[in-house]
């Protein structure tokens, strides 16, 4: 008897063998870091992916930023736009004013200069200090109310 | 237990007679959630008008979009997008998001001032839409639900393609049809439209907004449903189909008068109710 061969295993690679560097990967990475400051920084971070139901070709990744205190207040800080079938290429995008576009990338290190440019990015400490001030408030109101 | 919701888009105006308005329409509504939109009236005047039994739950002071709440109900705001995106200098994004709940019925409230027609043509709104529903989506995970509702001024009929079209907010008529593509939100708005109730006959405002139409405008429509509540397929059974109403004025308020809104004392929008049973 002829040797039935496995087409699914040859199609489909094993999970374990996929690339680790991923955007998604690298992005969680992030906000992974972001929370391991928590204690300085009063600031928590998540890793959220969506797709539309008519661009089914893409799925964004965002990382939104939210204050410990913040009643799940929170701010969509970084975009990963990608295509679903390959990594590549990766529009990034970030903030919410003036200039967001942190452009497409084709390679991981592109997609670590990128980040690189967002984090060193002048607007990154206002929008941290803005999140860490509505934590407080937050906060303060949540004691009024127990108060009540 | 019935909570009721009340949006008014004020066009700015925060005239002695716009107040006193809105005082009347506090004590005979009674309504739990309060949205203005392009409001320039202070917080503490609408607390004050509702005697204490609504409270804004705005963090910045200076937004246009505002919500005021019976404190009875765990309501927070969660995001304000009311900034200008680079990618899309020209729009100021109005869209704010609150998370809610009541008796256990947890949904995100997302109000909106969408961009209007006048500026933003068909295929404009859409693709803010499309984008607007990811931002709408990345809110019900961070809150853990399924459940939405968008309500305001969403510059939208029922049959625009952004409300109604799939990637967009895929809002239908009803949400138990068999069709191919399957509803999102359900607009209860598309009741609105027209003069009279259907089978009584009984007379009515045909919507919530006029457009005083430039003669050669072939686009656009004169009665406009575009002030709205949707609501997500998973809450719809906690709305109450009774209790939409357009609301054309007070005991000693007329906001609407022989086929015309008053947008001289008022505002050129109509207020809008609609009640949750939970």
């Amino acid at each position: 008897m002829k040797n039935i061969r496995n087409i699914w295993k040859d199609t489909y690679p094993n999970e374990s063998n996929q690339d680790e560097n991923v955007p998604l990967a690298i992005l969680e990475r992030q906000a992974k870091a972001i929370n391991e400051d928590k204690a300085k920084t009063d600031i928590i971070a998540t890793v959220i992916s969506i797709t539309n139901s008519t661009e089914l070709a893409k799925i964004k990744h965002i990382l939104y930023l939210l204050p410990v205190h913040g009643n799940n207040y929170n701010y969509r800080f970084v975009e990963f736009n990608q295509p679903i079938g390959s990594y590549y290429p990766v529009t990034i995008s970030a903030y919410q004013q003036g200039e967001t576009s942190f452009g497409e990338c084709y390679k991981e290190d592109e997609i670590y200069d990128a980040l690189e440019k967002i984090f060193k990015d002048k607007r990154r400490s206002i929008v941290f200090e803005q999140l860490k001030n509505i934590g407080e408030t937050v906060k303060a109101w949540n004691q009024e109310k127990d108060e009540i | 237990m019935d909570v009721s919701f009340l949006t008014w888009n004020l066009k700015r105006q925060s005239n002695e007679k716009i107040l006193s308005a809105l005082g009347e329409i506090y004590t005979e509504h009674k309504p739990d959630f309060l949205l203005l939109v392009e409001t320039g009236v202070e917080d503490k005047k609408i607390e004050a008008l509702a005697n204490g039994n609504l409270k804004s739950v705005m963090l910045s002071p200076d937004k246009s979009i505002r919500l005021y709440v019976n404190p009875i109900f765990n309501v927070n705001m969660v995001n304000e997008e009311d900034v200008k995106d680079g990618r899309y200098g020209h729009i100021n994004e109005r869209i704010v998001f609150f998370q809610c709940e009541i008796e256990k019925v947890k949904f995100v409230l997302v109000g909106v001032h969408f961009p209007s027609k006048l500026s933003h043509p068909p295929n404009t709104q859409y693709n803010i839409m499309k984008r607007w529903l990811g931002w709408i989506r990345g809110q019900e995970k961070i809150c853990e639900t399924n459940n939405s509702i968008i309500f305001g001024d969403l510059n939208l009929n029922p049959f625009d393609i952004a409300i109604y079209r799939d990637g967009g907010l895929n809002a239908h008529p009803t949400i138990d049809h068999s069709g191919r593509v399957k509803p999102l939100y359900y607009n209860p708005m598309w009741s609105t439209l027209g003069d009279f109730i259907y089978k009584s006959g009984e007379e009515k405002v045909p919507g919530t907004y006029f457009y005083n139409l430039p003669i050669d405008n072939a686009d656009d429509f004169h009665w406009n449903a575009i002030d709205a509540v949707l609501i997500k397929k998973s809450l719809v059974k906690h709305f109450s189909k009774k209790d939409l109403e357009i609301i054309t004025g007070t005991t000693s308020h007329k906001f609407y008068e022989s086929h015309k809104i008053d947008a001289t004392n008022y505002s050129d929008h109509l207020p809008l109710k609609f009640k949750l049973n939970t």
